[in-house]
């Protein structure tokens, strides 16, 4: 089929259900016009394909797959209902305040949720398969995601392995594995995650695989993971440093599902620049900025939720040199509802960078902001987290909403720091990255 | 909700719901803040109340099961005593508890006092059942509710994954000896004088380096003073020990808590506890 046309159909379609949805009358459309009716060929299969067969394909870590009419029928109520509550896709990003621009958008526009919901409320017709958008290839479960863009990684480190217990406490496995296949230090483009296939994805909830140098020096965190956060991509000519000799510190938390499964290995994949190439931004990837610090002890725990109650906490950062921020991803447990970050400008202006406030515990998505609108931060810009506790019964994945909610490291308990992804630049780099910035902006004034 | 009184607390740690708006009309959960509480202000020197906690559950061998209760002292300088009672008691039920009257000030470096007792509940205790700790302090009537959600299963007396493990204590160098936090008992009541050093002595047995002993007055009409209330050593190098002085006569039990290392408390596996029955005399 002719992709521009459907796009230009659908995009009608989806506008006009828009504007019927949203006008006060909501017969704009009907005047002298024809109503159209969604059909899954020709509207709601390109929706599915662009924001939900990722994970909802046989070999997705969604629960069903959402490829074929036979699949996604019997689903039509559901999928009106979870999109219209903007549960799914998840993105829980607030769209009201902060940037907006994400290279992994993965959210619905208002258009595509009325178009879902007119298609199931006109009995999910299935309209002409041959309208059908082309089928996408999906990688297998097993597979390493960045290798379409990438290639295979040019090294692959292993954990070693854990048995899986089906009931139970959530688990922390913690091997120490010695770090091999380099000679030489390299400079790493990307690192990818990858928990086994079909278990691991479904059992770890998140990890770490931090390269503690031998002889000492600072830790090199290869790869943090959480669900909905698998993989990383530094910018052009961003990399950070890879000592050849070290070994790596696993922190990998399991959560039981009901399966169970002996000798389960996380893998991680790592490209590198070519020998030789060293990019001209030295980033520290994702690092931590806690909310629940204190007085710089390691654990300020003076988290204490109230039954049916809510709490915040805040916590600040001062950056000591300039600083590109690449991406924004809140961890917080069951209880937490909504982190915000915020700089406070050495003027005194102070902007809000990103909130998410609709945080969901299951899943640990990484906001990755889109060049244009990186922030970029002078020396001395605080950067103020903000997080808020949900400890109601209107808290849908609170397991007891009777109890006191302290610091642990349980789903249970809470805890609360935001990974951002970040780098440290000079003055004359940020003199250069400010000009480089304006220039883009004059430049889509004058467009 | 616990929280019975109007107080200080209750306005300084529940943030009222508004909402916070959201102009694309999206069906989101909102919240808005009215006020915001900040983390240091939620602890000061003095003159607020403990907090009960419930820790979670795990099963016993016999298919029962014990449910670990908790504190928080919102004090950073106070100990509270809250005597057994009105104050203090488990849904005025009569269960086979050694609760504690006294609450040591918030630990610097942890922010609880994990699982000071355990409660054990028969085989067929529902999931709709519950253990309900009360405790008021500070005029402020708070409790907290102990069942056997999944939710909060807990490892006893090892972890599977961090290969954490409850030290082995004995209280006497020939004695039984007990992992976890349902913990071991005094066989016989240790006897001293009012103002005179009375030494404790626990046999711990785990295989790291290096383990963590915490000692506290759990319960007794005076004040204990020790000479070291917490400290890391090896459990190769002879029993841990602590010389405690009680300033009233009475009856006190004395609570040690060990574990494999202080990091492990906030992982939830896995300590055990020692409860040493004291009496003095004038």
């Amino acid at each position: 089929m002719n992709s521009h046309l459907h796009t230009h159909r659908g995009s009608i379609l989806e506008l006009a259900i828009f504007i019927v949805l949203t006008s006060l009358a909501g017969t704009v459309l009907a005047q002298g016009s024809e109503i159209i009716t969604p059909s899954f060929s020709m509207d709601v299969a390109p929706i599915l394909q662009q924001k939900c067969q990722t994970c909802h394909n046989p070999d997705g870590i969604g629960p069903m797959p959402l490829l074929t009419y036979a699949q996604v029928k019997p689903f039509s109520a559901l999928i009106k209902d979870r999109t219209g509550k903007r549960m799914m896709p998840p993105w829980h990003n607030d769209p009201t305040t902060g940037i907006q621009q994400f290279k992994n958008d993965a959210s619905l526009s208002e258009a595509q949720i009325a178009t879902l919901a007119a298609w199931a409320d006109a009995g999910a017709p299935e309209g002409n398969p041959a309208d059908l958008p082309t089928p996408i290839q999906f990688p297998s479960g097993g597979a390493w995601q960045l290798a379409d863009q990438l290639g295979p990684p040019d090294l692959i480190i292993k954990s070693t392995p854990y048995d899986v217990i089906a009931n139970g406490q959530d688990q922390w496995w913690t091997p120490d594995v010695p770090f091999t296949g380099l000679n030489q230090s390299r400079w790493l483009r990307a690192a990818e995650f990858k928990p086994s296939y079909p278990l691991g994805k479904k059992v770890v909830h998140h990890g770490h695989a931090v390269l503690q140098p031998t002889g000492g020096g600072r830790p090199v965190a290869l790869a943090r993971y959480g669900v909905g956060k698998s993989w990383e991509i530094y910018p052009e000519g961003t990399g950070m440093l890879v000592p050849a000799d070290g070994h790596i510190a696993w922190n990998l938390h399991y959560f039981p599902v009901g399966t169970e499964g002996d000798n389960d290995v996380v893998e991680v994949g790592l490209w590198f620049y070519s020998e030789g190439q060293q990019p001209e931004l030295v980033t520290n990837g994702e690092s931590m900025f806690r909310v629940d610090g204190l007085n710089g002890m390691a654990r300020g725990q003076d988290i204490l939720i109230p039954p049916h109650g809510y709490q915040v906490l805040e916590g600040t950062h001062v950056l000591q040199s300039p600083a590109i921020i690449h991406s924004f991803r809140p961890h917080l447990h069951m209880r937490g509802k909504v982190m915000t970050m915020t700089a406070i400008f050495p003027d005194g202006r102070k902007e809000v960078l990103s909130q998410v406030n609709k945080y969901n515990h299951n899943w640990q998505i990484s906001y990755i902001y889109a060049d244009e609108v990186k922030p970029l931060l002078p020396t001395g810009t605080v950067l103020q987290f903000t997080s808020v506790f949900d400890n109601t019964a209107n808290n849908p994945i609170n397991p007891d909403p009777n109890q006191w909610v302290v610091f642990g490291r349980r789903g249970v308990d809470e805890m609360s720091h935001a990974w951002v992804g970040i780098t440290d630049i000079n003055e004359e780099q940020y003199a250069e990255a400010v000009a480089e910035r304006r220039a883009f902006q004059e430049t889509l004034t004058l467009e | 909700m616990m929280m019975t009184k109007s107080s200080p607390i209750k306005y300084c740690l529940l943030v009222s719901l508004l909402s916070i708006l959201n102009a694309s009309g999206s069906m989101a959960q909102q919240i808005q803040l009215s006020q915001q509480i900040w983390s240091a202000e939620v602890i000061r020197p003095s003159g607020q109340p403990v907090v009960p906690l419930f820790d979670g559950w795990f099963a016993n061998e016999d298919g029962s099961k014990s449910l670990c209760f908790s504190f928080f002292n919102l004090n950073s300088e106070q100990s509270l005593t809250i005597p057994l009672g009105a104050d203090n008691n488990l849904n005025g039920a009569d269960f086979d508890a050694i609760l504690p009257t006294h609450f040591d000030p918030l630990p610097p470096r942890y922010r609880h006092k994990f699982c000071v007792f355990t409660v054990t509940v028969a085989a067929d205790f529902g999931v709709d059942e519950t253990v309900t700790w009360n405790l008021t302090s500070a005029n402020q009537a708070l409790s907290v509710p102990g069942h056997i959600l999944p939710a909060y299963v807990m490892d006893e007396p090892a972890s599977g994954g961090r290969g954490d493990l409850a030290p082995l204590v004995k209280l006497s160098a020939d004695g039984v000896g007990v992992r976890g936090r349902k913990g071991i008992f005094s066989e016989s009541v240790i006897s001293g004088r009012v103002g005179e050093p009375v030494n404790l002595s626990a046999w711990i047995e785990h295989p790291n380096e290096e383990i963590w002993v915490g000692w506290a007055k759990h319960s007794g009409p005076g004040v204990v003073e020790f000479d070291a209330l917490e400290y890391t050593m090896s459990p190769r190098q002879g029993p841990a020990q602590v010389q405690a002085k009680f300033a009233a006569a009475g009856r006190y039990i004395v609570r040690l808590q060990t574990i494999d290392s202080i990091a492990a408390f906030e992982f939830y596996c896995c300590h055990t506890n020692a409860y040493y029955t004291v009496d003095i005399g004038d």
